[in-house]
């Protein structure tokens, strides 16, 4: 059992350019909160893939796992993502053992609509941000309650300008024209937490 | 069967609707480059980045892809895109 991060973050969310804004959204929102986002960028396609997810999973007190964007896409055969799910099936079991003290959250862009698609979620309330990036910042604040001094809206508004005026730069700066890379994504948390200092 | 199933969404109720209250220190900027794995001298290239532009400068480069990096007002820069940079701001 790999040692639980109380302050890491599972972002279970789709890497793809329709989903780039609230992608900045959350490492904003996270690393205001003092929380700290991980993702599963870094870790390569092959047969250990499941277990060395888990062991992200597991890593982290708490995961998100947004659904909103699991739909059927344009390539032939059309197939739904199931990833998200999927990840949120193992965090879910995760919860359920005793002494993991896991929480996760569900986010969603629709109300309602995660009630229908995953039904057995019903009578869970899923963190509905409208596909907006200042709905993702009230629901991560919704979700997360930081002791002491608290973090604004307005105030991760403000850091999401920056950051996202900079990204061009720092995609530059490593030669990557894919916003979804490993190294990129820490670049990204770096770039916000000095923002907010 | 069925108070068992209550029994059980009553749990992930509960694990799900409350907000998690996070009491653990916020980490530092160096703290978190640690933790990501990034290495000082890379943490120092994104922060002047990131501070440049906060400060209202822009980052230009002086001369072909291997030039110096400089910082300069945007005011300054506005307009003279392709130009070489003079001097530091």
């Amino acid at each position: 059992m790999p040692r639980v991060v109380p302050d890491a973050v599972f972002l279970n969310i789709p890497y793809d350019a329709g989903f780039r804004r609230l992608y900045l959204a959350y490492i904003v929102g996270l690393i205001h909160l003092g929380l700290e986002p991980r993702v599963t960028l870094g870790i390569p396609n092959g047969a250990r893939r499941l277990d060395k997810i888990l062991e992200l999973i597991k890593s982290c007190r708490y995961s998100i796992h947004d659904l909103s964007r699991v739909q059927l896409d344009r390539k032939h055969p059309r197939t739904p993502r199931f990833n998200m799910p999927f990840e949120l099936g193992l965090a879910v079991a995760l919860a359920k053992q005793n002494g993991t003290g896991h929480q996760w959250y569900v986010f969603e862009s629709m109300n309602r609509r995660a009630q229908k698609s995953i039904s057995d979620l019903n009578g869970t309330d899923p963190n509905i941000h409208d596909g907006l990036v200042e709905g993702v910042m009230r629901e991560l604040c919704n979700a997360f309650v930081r002791s002491g001094l608290r973090p604004t809206v307005p105030a991760m508004m403000h850091t999401y300008r920056v950051l996202s005026r900079q990204v061009r730069t720092l995609q530059a700066s490593v030669a990557s024209g894919d916003l979804f890379q490993a190294r990129l994504f820490a670049d990204l948390c770096i770039a916000a937490k000095a923002a907010i200092e | 069967m069925k108070v068992e199933c209550a029994k059980i969404s009553e749990k992930v109720i509960a694990m799900t609707s409350r907000p998690a209250k996070i009491t653990t220190p916020i980490p530092t900027l160096d703290e978190l480059g640690k933790r990501l794995g990034v290495s000082k001298a890379r943490q120092r290239e994104i922060i002047s980045i990131v501070r440049g532009e906060k400060n209202g400068h822009v980052k230009v480069r002086i001369g072909g892809t291997k030039g110096q990096i400089a910082f300069r007002k945007s005011a300054a820069v506005k307009g003279k895109s392709g130009k070489r940079a003079s001097s530091r701001s």
